[in-house]
């Protein structure tokens, strides 16, 4: 445990001292805060048209929260190769990993601190975009569960593709390399339920479970569903178990 | 303190290490000498347990390298042929870093830092970051990354390559302090080198030991210059001739 720590603690400090964790974080932001306030535009003209119809009242949660968080997960597909791609082919090209290597530590203690690093940044970026819809609880009247277990299970996504851009950053030297295959991979899984339509019964069931945003959306009604969760924890647990497989197979090459 | 016995490492065909054995005793400052591309690395890469050997084995600080390699990292330091720095870190923050990661305790985590700044001079420049640093002071943080936790057998890989004639003294000076309570192996392809500093003498050519010995019996009668040269010919000559066994058989 007290290496798995060291290793993170190490992770943590170079991203605030390094530009990339700033910038990364910043534009996250921006973007956030720039779909944020498009969706409550779009929700303001909704309640023009809805005042007309009396029966009618468009909820909060439905029209500017989901839509958010839906939004997020795609920004997060696009920035989190970039969050990711450094953690282990940098080490390996900078000669660091040779004394990471030559050190009591294991590989999966390594992994599991790179992991528990990158995944705090990622927590901390999350964390400062929480003040959109947590605005939106102090000055109107949303369901706050909704919000608040939909925010869990954007932060489970988030983490869950943490791991795999890890597991994709411990196939090669190149940052450059583990960002573009990264950013491939993530869009490729993203989309994965986009020919379920066209289907077979069977298959197209599969391929609605496997679609990270469908367990995404589970959570978005404001209750933690087991199965979503454990379908993040798996995914976790894949992109860690990759990794650490890798680096050893490496090592007898 | 180190004892190989029928090292071997192949690179897919390449065979980098071909069946090595020695032995070094406790306290011996050895001088691994051969010419470039000689396997120095790999053997140096098969002792700290960075790469699997491929047959035959090693014991280091008297463990296993193959069935104990935990405990084998815990007693070795190890300055690799680039020093493993983190540009962005401090240098005092990067020798504690890796201290940590050696199982140097809490209580004494301070102390141990304190000793290899000051052992390798670079209290003045502990607050600098590591990509701050000259090529000399590099190399020196990276042989105060390897010291910090007092380890017995310490594995410097060209520990001199690229710097400047005065660096070079420094860096000399500072394993001779290390003579005498650490084992210390050191890869180099510098003759002068291996006679400035080292007790002991391993000359590996073409993936084979060449010679060894003891610097003192060695050189008795012969410069090191032509016990070298010598050495490395021999060994291309008996590879030549292998190669032309094979051919004919």
């Amino acid at each position: 445990m007290r290496n798995i720590l060291t290793i993170a603690s190490r992770e943590l400090r170079s991203s605030f001292v390094t530009p990339l964790a700033y910038v990364v974080m910043a534009g996250f932001l921006l973007l956030a805060g720039f779909f944020f306030f498009t969706l409550l535009q779009q929700f303001n003209a909704v309640l023009l048209q809805a005042a007309m119809m009396p029966d009618l009242k468009p909820s909060l949660n439905e029209w500017v929260i989901t839509p958010f968080y839906q939004t997020l997960e795609i920004v997060l597909i696009f920035l989190l190769p970039v969050m990711t791609m450094r953690s282990l082919a940098e080490e390996k090209s900078s000669g660091t990993y040779e004394l990471l290597a030559t050190s009591p530590i294991s590989t999966v203690e390594l992994v599991f601190g790179k992991f528990l690093g990158i995944s705090t940044v990622v927590a901390i970026m999350l964390a400062l975009s929480f003040v959109f819809p947590g605005s939106l609880i102090v000055v109107a009247d949303p369901e706050a569960a909704p919000i608040l277990v939909g925010f869990l299970g954007l932060l489970l996504f988030a983490w869950a593709f943490t791991a795999l851009g890890v597991a994709v950053s411990s196939f090669t030297r190149s940052q450059a390399v583990a960002g573009i295959v990264g950013l491939v991979l993530f869009l490729l899984f993203f989309v994965i339920d986009a020919p379920a339509a066209k289907a077979g019964e069977k298959i197209a069931e599969v391929l609605r479970y496997a679609a990270p945003s469908a367990q995404c959306d589970l959570f978005m009604k404001g209750v933690i569903n087991s199965s979503a969760l454990i379908y993040f924890l798996s995914l976790m647990a894949l992109g860690l178990f990759v990794s650490v497989r890798v680096l050893e197979a490496q090592r007898w090459r | 303190m180190i004892k190989a016995q029928d090292l071997c490492k192949h690179y897919g065909d390449v065979e980098a290490v071909k069946g090595i054995s020695f032995e070094i005793p406790e306290g011996a400052v050895v001088g691994l000498l051969g010419p470039n591309g000689a396997g120095k690395t790999t053997t140096i890469r098969l002792l700290t347990t960075f790469l699997p050997p491929t047959s035959g084995t090693a014991t280091v600080a008297g463990y296993d390298i193959k069935k104990q390699p935990a405990e084998v990292r815990k007693h070795i330091g190890y300055l690799p042929e680039t020093p493993p720095l983190y540009p962005e870190m401090r240098v005092d923050e990067y020798v504690t870093f890796v201290a940590k990661l050696k199982g140097v305790g809490r209580g004494s985590l301070g102390h141990a830092v304190e000793k290899a700044l000051t052992r390798c001079s670079l209290t003045d420049v502990a607050h600098k970051l590591c990509s701050q640093l000259s090529k000399g002071y590099r190399q020196r943080v990276g042989l105060a990354q390897a010291i910090v936790h007092e380890p017995k057998v310490i594995i410097l890989d060209e520990p001199t390559s690229g710097l400047d004639p005065a660096q070079i003294i420094e860096i000399r000076q500072l394993i001779s302090e290390l003579k005498g309570e650490h084992t210390v192996v050191l890869s180099t392809h510098i003759l002068s080198e291996v006679s400035e500093s080292c007790s002991e003498l391993l000359v590996i050519a073409d993936g084979s030991i060449a010679l060894s010995g003891t610097i003192a019996e060695l050189t008795a009668e012969q410069s090191l210059e032509q016990l070298f040269l010598q050495a490395v010919f021999k060994r291309k000559q008996h590879a030549a001739a292998q190669e032309q066994k094979l051919a004919q058989g």
